[in-house]
């Protein structure tokens, strides 16, 4: 079996702070593998048998490989960095085509693909469905497992509905659950991940052209963004009695 | 396959949104598409455009459907469409545009929304922009205002080529009804394809509880929440004022709420009248959440927390003992 | 701006510390300015008021509680003010309440916008820097205020590599008892001897010195430092707040370099322990080694059950009965050292698969958390057995013996421990010969048990050339500690000490010695 998980690196929020004027500070803000990327690799970890094959990709820039290896000392077999000046900028369309035109060329033989549920920086989950729609694959949103019994099987969640459906040769899944701390690798991974090479390719060896990739590529622009003028003032109140305090604010919702 | 112009002599025209069916029986659509079909109404001239999937069952919605400013209908009729087929989905919708060739597509980003929008622009080589909190038009163009990374900026965003795509977060815009007797045409479409999904089995979860999206008042709980017994209060409180209770991150991961309660970027965004956060100190996935809510109210025992850049009032204080007393002074 | 007053009710966090030993106080003084500070020490110095002096409360030993008097919290001491540069490279200076964590992420965030220049283009300089710097102290609890670190000459496992916190002090200052203020960095005062005579804005003193040995081929904090010709500073650091109220200080950063962190897990203790020794004949300097035993794996595991979420690591794995914690340099000598160590595990029961490696930041945060997991599910088993008995405590050991010395004394604690019938967990920083063991009370009858066994220990440790307490310092809790190792003169020589400076005794009155 040949899976492939798509995964981002994003800035680790979670140390994300804000000065005085609460903007964010993003200066000296590590970069992590997006948490719903790992619960990707994960379960494609978990299902992978003996001889399978775990491919990962990324697009982003050349730092986007630590991303990688953190794949590769997780289980992942092979890696490719997607990367070239040429992507930056890219909006959904964009990053969706280069990864269906990556996908295409270098491993048109492929079982199930698998992608994180959204990424942490704000993205909102539509690259999953775009790279399927692309690939022509069926889609699973919001699986939280994956079965193989008769046939592989994903178990969505749809808040209003659980189901469970079958999945084809080449189907894709999105994945939104998993550990809710983070497996370890063992040093043993570690020697492993460092002897494994991470093929990096650019634009020209996917094959596309200037104005399929990157910012020229997409199908989207940012014409302006403002500050969010959000009026609230930040009234500190002093709430040490709490009988006061729940009446003041019983006052507030009434 | 529709056809590309560029946006100021294209011939596209009209808006089509995907109107999502949240129950079937009784049948009734999911709230946030009445919403979208009125912010449609208010900003855009041309026709609109509904599309509904499903079988006979949806009769009785057609006329809510005009009521809140669709012009025509396009009924997907088909009874294995009741149950939710992205794909078939996806293709349904991408010919009916080319059969109307809409400048404008929106749906709801609701779950289905977020997985349909996504696949329907790609297959239609459209542009997308997600979760937008902001609509309005300059001549042809749709302007799509949405909070960026982190909800410290709103980013305005046109779409290169047509149709314009958005999806938009629920809650966001009024529902408002034009005429209870508006009426309009209703045309049945067939779906050719075969894109089905094989469904092993499905469990519908019923909740007898709205979404957290639609609840005017929202009793939230953080981390600051040191003891589960809390969430009880927690939820008296809420039923005295009529409102619902929700959670930060944090605690779906100690188990004690599920995901549907959970409020900011990898839950659910919200946009209540009053937001009471208690305990919860605000991180920026959170406060991208809350950004449209009304007012919001926090308590939590650090005056410095960072959800107080969002609030409108920060009591400094102890979250249980204070949500203690109103349970009882309510 | 003056500073507020507050009262000090029964429930006050200011009464109590890590120790979970409780006081009592009249008023909280929350100075916001070294002013204050003047004026709060000079108020309670006519009037021969004790005045005990409070940081973050992460402290051991009682230091910080208080038995009677006011207490002063430095809590709004707590900017960092500037960087400097001298010929021993870059040092940051700052207000006591500043903790460890807060310093190394300024440090690591390289946020300096609203530092000073303490010398020119400092700042500037080190923002240029290449690599990136750190404070290389780790005390373990992070969110300890360095004002306390240098109260306590605080160490952790990190000191096996850079020392101690005493190492890393360039200059103090500090509100005298009389509120005279002294401001000294290394090299300017000295001891004649075993005496001091310096100046301050108020008066000439006459401070001299105890005559004993002080014990600096271990980790040690037993007792104030003493010896012939001794910096000033060294007197202030690690004095418990006995001399003065600490407004100010330069402490030297480091430079950093990548690590990445690993825990190895060995079937029993004696094979994590072999495994250890044979690290430390292999000559590869890990930058500290720390050793779980099967007993504290069990207590990780148990309040992992209890609370899913106490530290964000994986399960410890079934099969492991003890584990060595070391952090190396990721360099080009790392693949070299890892073979070595594939073999020296798997001589003992252990091997390269049956450990956990981390080299990001969030995963390395994630292997402290796991390490400070163990003390910290301790203090939590130990106040929830203060409900039933407030007079309970917890009974850990922090003895210091050199290495030579280390396996005599892992025998004498399992014989002592197990004579008195106590339940025990071994942890802590082996590299040093620093173990920490944990005695496991049930009821009050243990704790008196455990008090026995406990100077039986202390008395043995002194005997093999190491410390009673040999980072957590002495407080309250420990004075005994003194005069076991120092005898009745050494702590007659320790309040001398202290009456030269405080002659009122109104400083942390109780801390090392009692009037």
């Amino acid at each position: 079996m040949r899976f492939v998980v798509f995964v981002k690196q994003v800035p680790d929020t979670s140390s994300v702070g804000t000065d005085e004027n609460g903007n964010l500070m993003r200066e000296g803000v590590p970069s992590i593998l997006n948490p719903y990327c790992e619960f990707a690799l994960d379960m494609a970890c978990r299902v992978k048998g003996e001889g399978d094959i775990i491919s990962v990709v990324t697009m982003g820039p050349p730092q986007a490989e630590s991303a990688l290896f953190r794949c590769l000392e997780l289980g992942a077999d092979e890696a490719f960095l997607l990367t070239d000046r040429a992507f930056a900028g890219a909006d959904v369309y964009a990053t969706a085509k280069t990864l269906s035109a990556f996908l295409k060329k270098f491993i048109p033989d492929h079982d199930l693909l698998f992608c994180g549920r959204q990424a942490m920086d704000g993205d909102t989950a539509q690259v999953p469905a775009e790279l399927a729609s692309m690939m022509g694959c069926g889609q699973f949103y919001y699986t939280e497992d994956l079965v193989f019994s008769d046939g592989w099987k994903a178990v969505q969640n749809y808040y209003d509905e659980e189901r469970e459906c079958a999945l084809k040769k080449g189907d894709l899944i999105s994945v939104s659950k998993g550990e809710t701390d983070p497996r370890l690798p063992s040093v043993a991974d570690y020697i492993r991940a460092s002897g494994t090479e991470i093929k990096k390719l650019d634009r020209v060896d996917i094959g596309l052209g200037t104005f399929s990739v990157g910012l020229k590529g997409s199908k989207t622009r940012i014409t302006s963004s403002r500050p969010v003028s959000i009026s609230r003032r930040g009234i500190l109140t002093d709430g040490g009695d709490p009988t006061e305090a729940a009446k003041h604010i019983k006052g507030m919702v009434r | 396959m529709l056809q590309q112009y560029d946006l100021g002599t294209s011939t596209a025209d009209g808006l089509m949104v995907w109107l999502e069916i949240s129950e079937r029986d009784p049948v009734s659509f999911e709230p946030s598409s009445m919403e979208i079909l009125s912010k449609a109404r208010e900003i855009y001239d041309g026709r609109i455009f509904g599309v509904v999937f499903g079988d006979t069952e949806l009769k009785p919605l057609y006329k809510e459907a005009f009521s809140y400013g669709a012009d025509t209908l396009y009924h997907v009729k088909d009874k294995r469409l009741i149950d939710f087929h992205p794909e078939a989905y996806c293709e349904s919708l991408r010919s009916i545009a080319e059969r109307i060739n809409p400048s404008i597509i929106l749906m709801s980003a609701t779950l289905r929304g977020r997985e349909v929008a996504p696949r329907l622009a790609a297959s239609l080589g459209a542009g997308l922009t997600a979760d937008c909190t902001e609509l309005s038009m300059d001549g042809s163009v749709l302007q799509m205002t949405r909070p960026a990374f982190g909800g410290d900026l709103m980013a305005t965003i046109t779409s290169e080529s047509m149709p314009q795509m958005a999806t938009v977060r629920p809650g966001t815009f009024p529902p408002n009804k034009i005429s209870d007797d508006a009426t309009g045409t209703v045309i049945y479409w067939q779906y050719k394809g075969d894109s089905f999904k094989t469904i092993i089995s499905s469990k519908r979860k019923y909740h007898d509880e709205k979404d957290i999206t639609e609840a005017d008042i929202l009793i939230s709980l953080g981390n600051g929440i040191k003891s589960k017994d809390t969430i009880r209060l927690a939820e008296s409180v809420a039923k005295k004022l009529g409102g619902m209770v929700s959670c930060s991150r944090a605690l779906v991961e100690k188990g004690w709420f599920p995901q549907s309660r959970q409020v900011g970027q990898s839950g659910r965004n919200v946009s209540p009248e009053i937001y009471l956060a208690f305990g919860i100190s605000g991180s920026v996935q959170h406060k991208a959440g809350i950004m449209t809510a009304r007012r919001v109210i926090a308590v939590n025992s650090d005056p410095d927390a960072p959800i107080r850049e969002i609030a409108d009032e920060l009591i400094v204080g102890d979250a249980e003992n204070i949500l203690r007393e109103l349970d009882k002074i309510l | 701006m003056a500073s507020v007053v507050r009262r000090a009710s029964s429930d006050s966090p200011y009464l109590r510390d890590e120790s979970k030993i409780t006081g009592d106080a009249d008023e909280i003084f929350v100075p916001e300015t070294e002013e204050d500070v003047v004026k709060t020490v000079e108020e309670h110095f006519s009037e021969g008021r004790p005045l005990t002096i409070s940081g973050m409360r992460t402290g051991m030993c009682g230091g910080c509680v208080p038995f009677g008097g006011d207490v002063l919290t430095t809590e709004r001491l707590n900017k960092i003010i500037g960087i400097g540069k001298d010929s021993n490279g870059y040092y940051v200076r700052l207000q006591p309440a500043v903790t460890v964590r807060e310093l190394n992420e300024v440090l690591r965030k390289r946020s300096y916008s609203n530092l000073q220049n303490i010398t020119e283009d400092a700042v500037g300089d080190l923002l240029n820097e290449g690599t990136d710097f750190f404070y290389p102290v780790d005390p373990t609890e992070l969110n300890s205020s360095l004002g306390g670190n240098i109260a306590a000459n605080s160490s952790g496992p990190r000191t096996l590599k850079y020392g101690p916190t005493r190492n890393w002090v360039r200059r103090i200052r500090a509100v005298l008892p009389d509120g005279g203020i002294i401001d000294v960095k290394r090299g300017d005062i000295k001891a004649d001897g075993r005496l001091f005579r310096f100046k301050t804005d108020k008066r000439e003193l006459e401070v001299p010195l105890p005559s004993y040995e002080y014990n600096m081929n271990v980790k040690n904090s037993t007792g104030i430092m003493a010896r012939d010709g001794m910096d000033i500073v060294d007197l202030f650091i690690g004095s418990e707040g006995m001399f003065g109220v600490l407004t100010e200080a330069d402490l030297y950063i480091s430079k950093w370099h990548p690590l990445i962190s690993n825990i190895f897990f060995f079937p029993d203790n004696g094979s994590a322990y072999s495994f250890v020794k044979d690290i430390q004949k292999s000559g590869m300097e890990p930058e500290f080694i720390e050793y779980f035993d099967s007993g504290s794996l069990d207590l990780i595991r148990a309040a992992r059950k209890r609370d899913p979420k106490m530290n964000q690591m994986p399960d410890v794995p079934e099969d492991a009965g003890s584990a060595v914690f070391m952090d190396f340099p990721i360099d080009g000598a790392l693949m070299r050292k890892y073979m070595e160590i594939g073999e020296l595990s798997e001589a003992n029961g252990g091997s390269l698969e049956n450990s956990w490696c981390g080299h990001e930041l969030r995963d390395r945060e994630r292997f402290f958390g796991f390490r400070h997991s163990v003390p910290q599910t301790i203090f939590e088993y130990v106040a929830g057995l203060k409900g039933e008995d407030p007079e309970i405590h917890k009974m850990g050991t922090d003895m210091s013996v050199p290495l030579d010395n280390l396996d005599r004394m892992m025998d004498i604690y399992s014989e002592t421990l197990e004579r008195y019938g106590l339940d025990h967990v071994t942890f802590g920083h082996i590299g040093n010969g620093h173990l920490h063991v944990e005695i496991i009370l049930k009821d009050m009858e243990d704790l008196e048990k455990a008090k026995n066994a406990y100077r039986e220990l202390a008395v043995k440790a002194i005997e093999l050339g190491g410390s009673p307490s040999a980072e957590h310092g002495i407080g309250k809790i420990k004075r005994e500690y003194i005069e076991l190792m120092y005898g009745n003169k050494g702590a007659e020589e320790i309040r001398r000490t202290k009456e030269a400076i405080d002659p009122k005794w109104i400083l942390c009155p109780g801390n090392m010695v009692e009037r």
